[in-house]
């Protein structure tokens, strides 16, 4: 992608793929990379921060013979990403208007 | 190299880390590799990095996690010992970092030893502000005074006008100069309050704020 992803977008990214259903770190990493391109490490310190702050829980749950530990959101993630998403909107409107001339898309 | 072999090289590498940490680290990149895939574990640990890279990862980002409940004030830039490098180059878009690696009370011992360095910079700050300020002020009078006295002036010379018109003409005329250079000075001191002042202050503002700008939760936009 041609522009530079500040860490709050990621983190707002990561809840948002959290938040569709508790999922764990290699299926999160799939998802996050199929909208950009980030390295296969770079998750890691987002979730671990993310569930420091509160934002995320994990569980561990079985799956073919071992446990595999589970990421969910939290109430605070939850509203986190929704201010995330109001400021997404926000600041989308802006850049639109700009490129298309105050247009309303 | 083995998944066991990397997970063990990633725990040692994440040495300087509680055990906590590191056993969650170290669950994470197990759980990882173990979904990645059965048959081409080379390429998986291959994209992941070396150990040591994630483990870098990890530790920049923990620091930051750390320095973020407590919010020391007024950090000083980064010292020779600064840790803006740690960050690997394989996380292009990891959290932006640059924390000085100075204890809380080191930075309010250093604040209070410093006094006799900074207090007088602070008053010399203070003091050429109520200078510039005075100056605004002074242009302002200047405009009214100007612009006033060349009414006057010029109502005088109309006065004179039917007594003697060489004089009156005159005196007429000076008015008007004065008149004129007073209008000057008044669109300079609207042009000063408008434009000029409102950047001054909001320059005071940001420098005021500078210290407590790089507690935001990492925010790089």
């Amino acid at each position: 992608m041609a522009f530079a992803i500040g860490s709050n977008l990621l983190d707002a990214i990561v809840l948002s793929v959290v938040s569709r259903e508790g999922t764990y770190g290699y299926k999160i990493t799939q998802d996050v990379r199929t909208v950009m391109d980030v390295s296969e490490s770079t998750l890691y310190p987002v979730l671990r921060r993310l569930q420091k702050n509160g934002c995320l829980a994990t569980y561990d749950q079985a799956y073919d013979g071992r446990n595999r530990r589970y990421y969910t959101i939290t109430p605070l993630g939850r509203q986190r990403l929704e201010e995330a998403l109001a400021d997404w909107e926000a600041y989308k409107r802006q850049i639109d208007s700009v490129f298309y001339g105050g247009e309303k898309q | 190299m083995t998944k066991r072999e990397f997970l063990m090289a990633l725990n040692d590498a994440l040495y300087p880390l509680s055990e906590d940490e590191r056993s969650a680290a170290v669950k994470y990149y197990s759980d990882y590799i173990d979904d990645a895939g059965e048959g081409d574990l080379d390429k998986v640990l291959s994209e992941l990095g070396s150990p040591q890279q994630v483990a870098a990862s990890i530790k920049a980002d923990s620091e930051i996690g750390r320095s973020i409940p407590p919010a020391p004030p007024a950090p000083p830039p980064a010292g020779p010992g600064g840790a803006g490098s740690r960050r690997q180059g394989t996380a292009p878009t990891g959290p932006e970092i640059t924390r000085s690696g100075l204890p809380g009370w080191l930075v309010v011992l250093l604040v209070l030893l410093l006094i006799p360095v900074w207090a007088p910079l602070l008053m010399a700050a203070l003091g050429l502000l109520i200078g510039i300020f005075g100056l605004f002020l002074g242009i302002f009078a200047a405009a009214a005074g100007l612009v006033f006295a060349g009414v006057w002036v010029a109502v005088s010379g109309l006065i004179a006008l039917p007594a003697g018109p060489l004089v009156g003409v005159l005196v007429l005329g000076v008015g008007l100069i004065l008149l004129g250079i007073g209008l000057l000075f008044g669109i300079l001191a609207v042009f000063l309050c408008t434009v000029v002042l409102p950047a001054l202050l909001r320059g005071i503002g940001w420098v005021c704020r500078a210290p407590f700008r790089r507690q935001g939760s990492g925010g790089a936009y």
